[in-house]
């Protein structure tokens, strides 16, 4: 199945193409084929999988389990689809930024970089190639965070490197420990080996080392130090779509990692993952209380809300998976717009401290409609998209009569708008005497336009929400069916070498 | 050997731990060089003992009791990466000390207007 592959090559065919013009122009261009091949690639293997198909591509025809396998499920290109959107709404808005300041030749050669590693640690279902796509997609967030950030900030990449350094050894760590134990590093094949073994210490260690190790990537609650500081100092382009690409991926390896290769519930780490989501939620929100601009508040809010992605797999319940993919996808389109949309205003002031700014709603009441809509999607207001997440995960914990989470849960939300609200009261309806910059606001079509992508994808998620839910049910029912991966990868009888 | 190594990897991950910790950039970027040895290492003990198997290489007749090669190929991929993103590290401290004009990153803390 080459379909499989493509969105993995595709990248990597572009990144070779943009990095050797030299024509900023044609450069340009070229990404955004790049990126619209991409989305189009990966909205067909999302048709392809819709009705719970299972397709796999064994690279080199080497026959599974030794040889690597790329396996897309209806999971995985959920995943797909709405990142590689938030790689083209990024892609237009850096249009709307060249003009404004140059960009770094490297820069679009970098981010195809990150997309083909985040393809690739998307659909391998090979613990030793997700370690390697894990590399390609941080190297190239190192290298990005270190062209782009400011040169007084720059500490801050140093620690953004080495946190992320150390994350990683950690999961070289576990996947040694799992290889030495079960002898396979195929996902599906330990899958199979292990699923009777919930009580075996050695499963459950290896359990919490990778709950540390994707909880430091996805930023949960004691991990999450390195995040604000490194995000809210980048252009907004980068800051939207790391805020969008890199803590999901972290979050969808770890739900991948916690349903489908260990075995069932595992009662003390779940326990820990819901203690872990609750504090995550909470503290994210009240940081984001106590930040003045806008970057900074909307960095906290990805902790937060990464909470409740947490708390959706610690239910472990297909119906609590299910509610966290939907609110995943929410989040992941809801959250890059309200950054790409604090850029603008960044823009208008030149600075985005809440204190400078205002009446924004008047300038540009385009902008206040964008923000207005995507802010009370992210806190939860009906029948936006965030609502049916929310909705989902509280009625799902009340169910499980987890009574405290569902409360905490509301209460971040209700703190969600408290800040957005002075977002809202900052920025846009508040007197300013302050000059806005009116010729740095010249063209601002590209940037409404990648906004307005990710507005109308997330008003869409809204209003269809009975259709996603049913095909986020799917999806997880899919993927808490092991012997169904585990049948499909050895279907495979013809190819090189043996058993 | 099995004994050798663990008390090799416990010695590697114990001082660079104590590197990593410390505030001098040069010192973390060696902490982290010595930690990923480290965890090469474990990958090597975490492996079959190859003890009186054959080598893995496949001439006319397949052999059954071969060595593991897949860790090999393993650690061989962790250097690489290890390498290229300790050198990173290195230009990156670079940069630092030619901003700051120090390697002490406790005095970076005074310099950043946020903190």
């Amino acid at each position: 199945m080459i379909s499989i592959s493509l969105p993995i090559i595709t990248p990597l065919i572009f990144m070779v193409i943009t990095g050797f013009l030299h024509v900023d122009y044609w450069r340009r261009k070229m990404a955004l084929i790049g990126v619209l091949l991409h989305t189009c690639i990966c909205a067909f293997l999302l048709w392809t999988c819709r009705h719970g198909e299972i397709k796999i591509a064994v690279v080199g025809e080497w026959l599974p389990p030794y040889g690597i396998v790329l396996l897309a499920d209806l999971f995985a290109c959920f995943f797909l689809f709405s990142i590689s959107l938030v790689f083209l709404a990024t892609n237009i808005y850096s249009l709307g930024e060249a003009r404004d300041q140059p960009v770094h030749v490297l820069r679009i050669p970098l981010i195809f970089i990150l997309q083909s590693g985040i393809s690739l640690s998307l659909l391998t279902v090979d613990f030793f190639n997700l370690f390697v796509s894990f590399e390609m997609m941080l190297a190239a967030s190192y290298a990005l965070v270190s062209l782009e950030l400011p040169e007084k900030y720059l500490k801050w990449a140093f620690s953004y490197l080495l946190v992320n350094l150390i994350g990683t050894l950690g999961f070289l760590c576990a996947a040694a420990m799992i290889y030495g134990y079960t002898g396979h590093l195929n996902m599906a094949a330990i899958a199979g080996l292990i699923k009777e073994q919930q009580d075996n210490p050695l499963i459950l260690g290896w359990g919490y080392l990778l709950l540390g190790v994707f909880g430091l990537k996805a930023g949960i609650f004691p991990l999450f130090f390195w995040l604000p500081r490194t995000y809210s100092h980048l252009p907004p382009s980068l800051t939207a779509l790391f805020a969008g690409t890199l803590t999901k991926v972290g979050v969808y390896v770890l739900i991948r990692m916690f349903v489908m290769v260990l075995p069932g519930p595992l009662l003390s780490l779940n326990g820990g993952i819901l203690i872990t989501s609750v504090l995550t939620m909470l503290l994210g929100v009240l940081g984001a209380i106590a930040s003045t601009t806008i970057r900074g508040i909307l960095s906290y809010h990805i902790i937060s809300q990464i909470g409740y992605m947490i708390l959706g797999l610690s239910l472990y319940t297909p119906l609590a998976i299910a509610s966290a993919l939907f609110f995943i996808i929410h989040n992941i389109w809801v959250k890059v717009s309200l950054f790409l949309i604090g850029g603008v205003a960044r823009q208008a002031y030149g600075s985005d401290d809440l204190k400078k700014m205002g009446n924004l709603s008047i300038l540009m009441p385009c902008l206040g409609a964008f923000f207005l809509v995507q802010a009370f999607s992210l806190i939860g207001f009906p029948p936006l998209s965030g609502f049916w997440g929310k909705y989902l995960l509280v009625s799902e914990s009340i169910r499980l009569e987890y009574y405290f989470v569902a409360a905490v849960a509301l209460l971040t939300s209700w703190l969600t708008l408290f800040s957005m609200l002075k977002i809202w009261i900052g920025a846009f309806w508040q007197n300013s005497n302050n000059k806005i910059h009116v010729k740095k606001l010249y063209k601002l079509k590209e940037k409404y336009i990648s906004i307005g992508i990710l507005v109308f994808a997330s008003l869409a998620l809204g209003f269809g929400a009975e259709t996603m839910y049913q095909k986020a049910t799917l999806a997880a029912q899919q993927i808490f069916q092991k012997e169904a991966y585990v049948q499909v990868i050895f279907s495979k009888t013809t190819g090189k070498g043996t058993r | 050997m099995e004994l050798e190594t663990l008390i090799l990897i416990f010695l590697f991950v114990s001082v660079s731990t104590y590197l990593l910790m410390q505030s001098q950039l040069i010192d973390i970027i060696f902490g982290f060089a010595l930690l990923s040895n480290g965890v090469n290492l474990m990958i090597l003990f975490t492996s079959d003992n190859p003890d009186g198997k054959t080598v893995p290489i496949i001439l006319g007749v397949a052999q059954a009791n071969f060595a593991d090669p897949l860790p090999q190929a393993l650690i061989l991929t962790a250097i690489v990466i290890g390498f290229a993103l300790t050198a990173f590290m290195i230009v990156l401290a670079l940069r630092l000390f030619g901003q700051f004009g120090t390697t002490e990153t406790n005095s970076y803390t005074k310099i950043d207007p946020d903190d």
